[in-house]
């Protein structure tokens, strides 16, 4: 039986300050030297050399992988590529660079997440057609005035369903119906107009998101499937 | 190790810590020292930083860092859902990182500040900071957040910010969670254990409950069933009727008139939501001491040190972030005995 620790040793190494890149080149091409970062000198040795540096380095590469997950990867090559010593103003430069590249990016990322999430409502307002179907009402009611009643109709997160059930009861408000399966459920709530703002409250802390019934779903869910 | 063997590795262990806490009266003589003579106390001598306000957070995290050293001390015997629910109970401190990575972001504070705040969380719990840090806005930490195991916080998170963009329902979101999943980790232990655990944990839910429900209610101006739907479940006698009840009240004062009897241990009440807390946890503390000390569950008594053990650091810590500041001793024992029981 391994236990960690017993073939491992604990070490300190003490240098000059000059010596410590090509200390820390040659300890990291042992790869069996693992860093230990925990405060345990900070009185002698307030200052780590080098931090800004991997600061600046880890920026950069945080900006490189936010953009390879909209553009994909690079290229990779069989050949491997020679390792180079990089200056302190060309990380800067590079670092400057992506993050130039990743904010024009970013709002395409947006923009190509927000088709995804329609595409997704659009698959989901099938479904629901589908699922409203027993329901039988018109769903064109739904969007007109319907005097005193307050009708809701969206989706919540499934691990929501009962409590919000539970907390709505005590308002006066009933869940008619619930449709769907998996992560996010359908609901219908009503209640009285006068609370609206108390199911205002409580459908937000519930994160629910209200459903966009297109102007096309004037009727029954079978009717409007067959139109 | 066999069970019996762990029991007395375990109980004897926790009867060195515990012999260690300072208590009610060692706190306030630390309070009267002189800021050399507390520095050296507390050994906050030895912190070093470019600055007050950097030396303090240091204390700070080293305070609580003793405090997850002595969990993964105390957890070493355990296993099973034993060891489950201490490891939830450790990720407050993964929930208090998001929680300052979430105000980082939303002050626009530099990574490389947001990251000296946070606390360095032990092997077990594995949470990525880094990929949390290396985002640009609020939406894209969710989406990050989405990848972890706090995913269904997360996506719920998403929808609530698009609304409306406040820090608290994140907060609420969080700590419901938190204490939704200790409560079924303590339902998972068996006999004893289970009975007793949950029994301390519902104590501390409904501390919890009663305070930011009150704070949501009368500070915050929330309305009684959107407060009602942040609650958490599993208190001990606070249940969601009985808090829809206190939370409809029209003033803070009726609110206090409708508390439960049981659920404080003082005949008068306290008039103010700052000194029902004071109340509450002292009421938790002490049914903390004598579960730590006669539980029949060890995993109880364990987790009734620790939390003993985080109350004390916490007055710790405040007594010399006030010391350091100049805070007066009249102030300064005003604050840490609100109810003036220690003069009574």
């Amino acid at each position: 039986m391994i236990r960690a620790g017993t073939d491992m040793q604990h070490v300190t190494v003490t240098l000059m300050r000059d010596d410590l890149p090509r200390a820390s080149l040659a300890l990291a091409e042992l790869e069996a030297f693992a860093p230990d970062d925990r405060p345990l000198l900070q009185s002698e040795l307030p200052e780590i050399p080098g931090i800004n540096f991997r600061n600046r380095i880890r920026h950069a590469w945080s900006y490189l992988d936010r953009l390879s997950t909209i553009m994909g990867e690079l290229p990779r090559s069989d050949d491997p590529l020679p390792a180079i010593a990089i200056s302190r103003e060309q990380v800067i430069e590079t670092e400057a660079w992506l993050k130039d590249a990743w904010e024009q990016c970013a709002p395409c990322e947006a923009m190509v997440r927000k088709v995804e999430e329609e595409y997704r409502e659009l698959e989901n307002l099938e479904r629901s057609l589908a699922d409203f179907s027993d329901l039988d009402i018109d769903l064109g009611r739904l969007q007109s005035d319907r005097g005193h009643l307050d009708l809701r109709i969206g989706s919540i997160p499934a691990d929501n369903l009962e409590r919000l059930r539970e907390v709505l009861a005590l308002s006066h408000h009933l869940i008619l119906n619930v449709a769907g399966e998996g992560d996010n459920l359908r609901i219908l709530v009503a209640g009285s107009r006068d609370d609206a703002a108390i199911l205002d409250s409580v459908l937000l802390a519930a994160a629910f998101q209200p459903l966009n019934i297109p102007d096309s779903f004037d009727n029954i869910p079978r009717h409007c499937a067959r139109s | 190790m066999n069970g019996i063997a762990h029991q007395a590795y375990l109980r004897t262990r926790l009867a060195i810590l515990s012999s260690q806490l300072l208590g009610k009266r060692h706190l306030a003589g630390l309070a009267h020292l002189s800021l050399d003579e507390l520095a050296e106390e507390t050994d906050f001598a030895e912190v070093q930083g470019e600055n007050i306000a950097g030396r303090l957070a240091t204390f700070e995290r080293v305070l609580m860092q003793t405090w997850l050293d002595e969990l993964s001390a105390l957890m070493r015997p355990l296993g099973g859902p034993a060891r489950r629910l201490l490891t939830q109970w450790a990720s407050r401190y993964e929930l208090l990182n998001i929680k300052a990575i979430v105000r980082g972001k939303m002050g626009q504070l530099p990574t490389t500040e947001i990251e000296r705040n946070l606390f360095r969380l032990p092997g077990y719990l594995s949470l990525n900071h880094d990929a949390l840090l290396n985002t640009d806005s609020i939406p894209e930490l969710l989406r990050q957040l989405e990848k972890t195991h706090y995913r269904r916080i997360a996506r719920q998170a998403i929808r609530r910010y698009e609304e409306r963009p406040d820090p608290f329902l994140l907060d609420a979101t969080l700590d419901q969670q938190f204490y939704s999943d200790l409560i079924n980790r303590a339902q998972m232990l068996g006999g004893t254990d289970r009975s007793e655990t949950v029994n301390l944990i519902g104590r501390i839910v409904d501390r919890h409950n009663l305070v930011w429900s009150l704070r949501y209610r009368f500070n915050y101006g929330l309305q009684p069933s959107e407060v009602l739907y942040l609650a958490i479940d599993g208190g001990r006698v606070l249940s969601r009727a009985k808090l829809q009840r206190i939370l409809q009240a029209e003033s803070l004062g009726e609110a206090i008139r409708l508390l439960p009897k049981h659920l404080v241990s003082r005949e008068e009440l306290p008039t103010s939501i700052t000194d029902i807390e004071v109340v509450m946890h002292d009421d938790v503390n002490d049914y903390a001491h004598g579960a730590m000390r006669r539980s029949p569950s060890p995993v109880t008594s364990v987790l009734a040190y620790l939390v003993l053990r985080h109350g004390e650091i916490q007055s710790l810590y405040a007594i010399v972030h006030a010391r350091v500041h100049g805070l007066p001793d009249d102030l300064l024992d005003e604050a840490l005995d609100p109810l003036h029981e220690a003069a009574a």
